[in-house]
């Protein structure tokens, strides 16, 4: 019999080994398909390894459109997962996800304020909404630090769904006075998320985040094992619990503002991925953190494809498909691990 | 080993006195029960010890050193606390349950299931055979022994314990109390129970309203007085014929 812990590696390996299939093929997908040796190809003359032998048409879909989104929706997915993971653990709250924290609530008010007073370009809706999500952020550690400084949970919890509120009610406002419909179509695709557009510089920069993110919040993982029976615990164990909380609290908002600032508010990969991972593989986070992560990015990168393949003249929003796809697979687990445990 | 001593510790919540004045020594290797009333101030004292909380006035000393003013991790590697009635939500096993009193005594990235202080831990409070079963599966005993096991893998120099009998059944009220006294380790435990108390401590502190009101060998302070006193009840106390320690008769 192979043991728990031997069983969950090979998992791990086995999923890293999907997601990059899965970055293969999900290249090829699209309105033109392009076979996978021609993929194999135009990187590999991208890297100088060999000369010539495919089209501009090839080189430019493949190099300048798919792999940057996929690379992106991997990051993303990654990163979001990781969040979510993350926060569950600190808040030790079923619900919290990446958003909990006012961070999409904020980003789509700065992203709002600048397509409907502002200029259209890409960069610089990246640009407001990291700096709704960092403001929203800010406001939600003002509400819910102590008096000693520390972060409560609930506390944090209730904060952040204030402030979650108050940009909605902003956004909506907004809109209704200023925004003609072309504006509001534009707000609402970003509100479920969207790969649209995604070039490499955006690509670099979500995959550098989501990298740096898993090396950093792995070294951790003990210290999040420890919070499984409370702070009290925690703190008779050796974490010094109130700077790590508010270390993990900065340092995934920061994460998560980033990846909204580029893709938007990708709902429910960050709520369902680290649950589906703790359901099958136990909550352990050094086993956990890495499987959400690399779950996180092929979830991701499947959805994206399928948002951009599924119809022929317009994008579907990601967290339409997130959702889609999640939600059943989420509930059949639960069926399924209620009726192990009772 | 090293022993615990309190020196004038007092703590006050705002303005409101919770513990005054209380000094007393558990010396060395020595099992110590902390008895009173609900709302005594037991659970704050152990929160004290364990630098859960920071004492208003006066201090306390593990050996010769001040425990408010330890780090983090030096404090986790001297001291071990089961809280009351510790729980989660989480599905862990017991062995990783068991594998938490490594935290302080190792760096995140290595693994801890097995390393032989968890497998010995486990072995000691008869929960290795449980030691995949996952914690929400547990009963009562199993739990209080898995969080003992915890706290022996911690590799303590003292230990403090906060009822840790309570939901057990006597057997393995006995068992859990037996194991304690054998580890031999500097232990203060806050207990319900005055006849367990008497059958396995060594000495016994009773607080009062936040004050000590007794320290001393079980002989000298289970007297028919004091359990007037702070208890409001009647008894007698006769001598165990059989271990020579106080046994007490309730009068109802």
């Amino acid at each position: 019999m192979i043991g728990r812990s031997t069983a969950v590696w090979l998992t791990l390996a086995a999923a890293i080994l999907v997601l990059l299939a899965s970055l293969a093929v999900c290249v090829t997908l699209g309105p033109v398909h392009v076979p996978v040796g021609t993929v194999l190809e135009v990187i590999a003359r991208r890297m100088r390894l060999v000369t010539g032998g495919v089209t501009v048409l090839d080189d430019e879909i493949v190099w300048q459109l798919r792999l940057p989104r996929v690379v992106a929706a991997a990051a993303t997915g990654a990163g979001l997962a990781l969040a979510g993971a993350v926060l569950q653990s600190l808040t030790r709250n079923a619900l919290a996800d990446p958003y909990l924290l006012g961070i999409s609530g904020g980003g789509t008010s700065g992203a709002v304020t600048v397509i409907v007073f502002g200029a259209s370009g890409f960069a610089s809706l990246g640009i407001g909404a990291f700096l709704g999500a960092i403001s929203a952020l800010l406001l939600v550690f003002l509400l819910a630090m102590g008096r000693t400084g520390g972060l409560a949970t609930t506390r944090t919890v209730l904060a952040g769904v204030a402030v979650g509120q108050l940009c909605s009610a902003y956004t909506s406002f907004v809109v209704l006075v200023r925004g003609d419909s072309d504006a509001a179509r534009r707000i609402v695709s970003w509100t479920f998320g969207s790969l649209a557009g995604v070039r490499w510089t955006e690509a670099s920069w979500l995959a550098v985040t989501a990298v740096l993110a898993i090396l950093v919040i792995l070294g951790f993982a003990g210290w999040l094992d420890a919070l499984a029976f409370g702070e009290d615990s925690a703190r008779t164990l050796g974490v010094p619990v109130t700077g790590f909380r508010w270390g993990l609290m900065i340092g995934t908002s920061l994460m998560t503002a980033v990846i909204v600032a580029v893709t938007g508010a990708i709902g429910f990969v960050g709520l369902v991925v680290p649950h589906l991972v703790r359901l099958l593989f136990g909550p352990a986070h050094r086993r956990l953190l890495p499987l959400t992560a690399v779950c996180g990015a092929i979830l991701l990168v499947w959805a994206d494809t399928c948002a951009r393949t599924v119809l022929t003249d317009r994008e579907v929003p990601i967290g339409v498909v997130t959702a889609a796809i999640g939600v059943p697979v989420f509930a059949i687990l639960l069926r399924r691990k209620a009726d192990v445990a009772r | 080993m090293t022993e615990l001593r309190f020196e004038d510790l007092g703590w006050s919540v705002r303005g409101t006195e919770i513990l005054r004045a209380i000094g007393f020594t558990v010396p060395q290797g020595e099992l110590v029960g902390l008895l009173g009333r609900n709302g005594s101030g037991k659970s704050s004292l152990l929160q004290l010890a364990a630098g859960l909380r920071t004492p208003s006035t006066g201090r306390v000393l593990a050996g010769d050193r001040v425990v408010g003013e330890l780090g983090n991790r030096e404090r986790a590697r001297l001291i071990a606390f089961l809280a009351q009635q510790a729980d989660t939500e989480l599905a862990l096993t017991v062995a990783e349950v068991v594998a938490l009193g490594r935290t302080p005594h190792r760096n995140s990235f290595s693994a801890t299931e097995s390393d032989d202080t968890v497998r010995e831990a486990m072995h000691r409070t008869e929960v290795a055979q449980l030691s995949e079963r996952s914690w929400s599966t547990l009963s009562g005993g199993e739990r209080q022994r898995t969080q003992l096991a915890r706290a022996i893998a911690q590799q303590p120099s003292l230990l403090l314990l906060d009822e840790p009998t309570n939901h057990l059944d006597l057997a393995h009220q006995i068992g859990l109390l037996r194991l304690v006294r054998e580890l031999g380790i500097t232990t203060l435990t806050a207990l319900h129970d005055l006849e367990l108390a008497a059958a396995f401590c060594d000495r016994l502190a009773v607080l009062d309203a936040g004050r000590l009101v007794a320290y001393g060998t079980p002989d000298e302070v289970l007297t028919p007085e004091l359990l007037a006193e702070v208890y409001a009840v009647s008894a007698r106390v006769l001598t165990h014929p059989i271990t020579g320690r106080p046994h007490i008769q309730w009068n109802p």
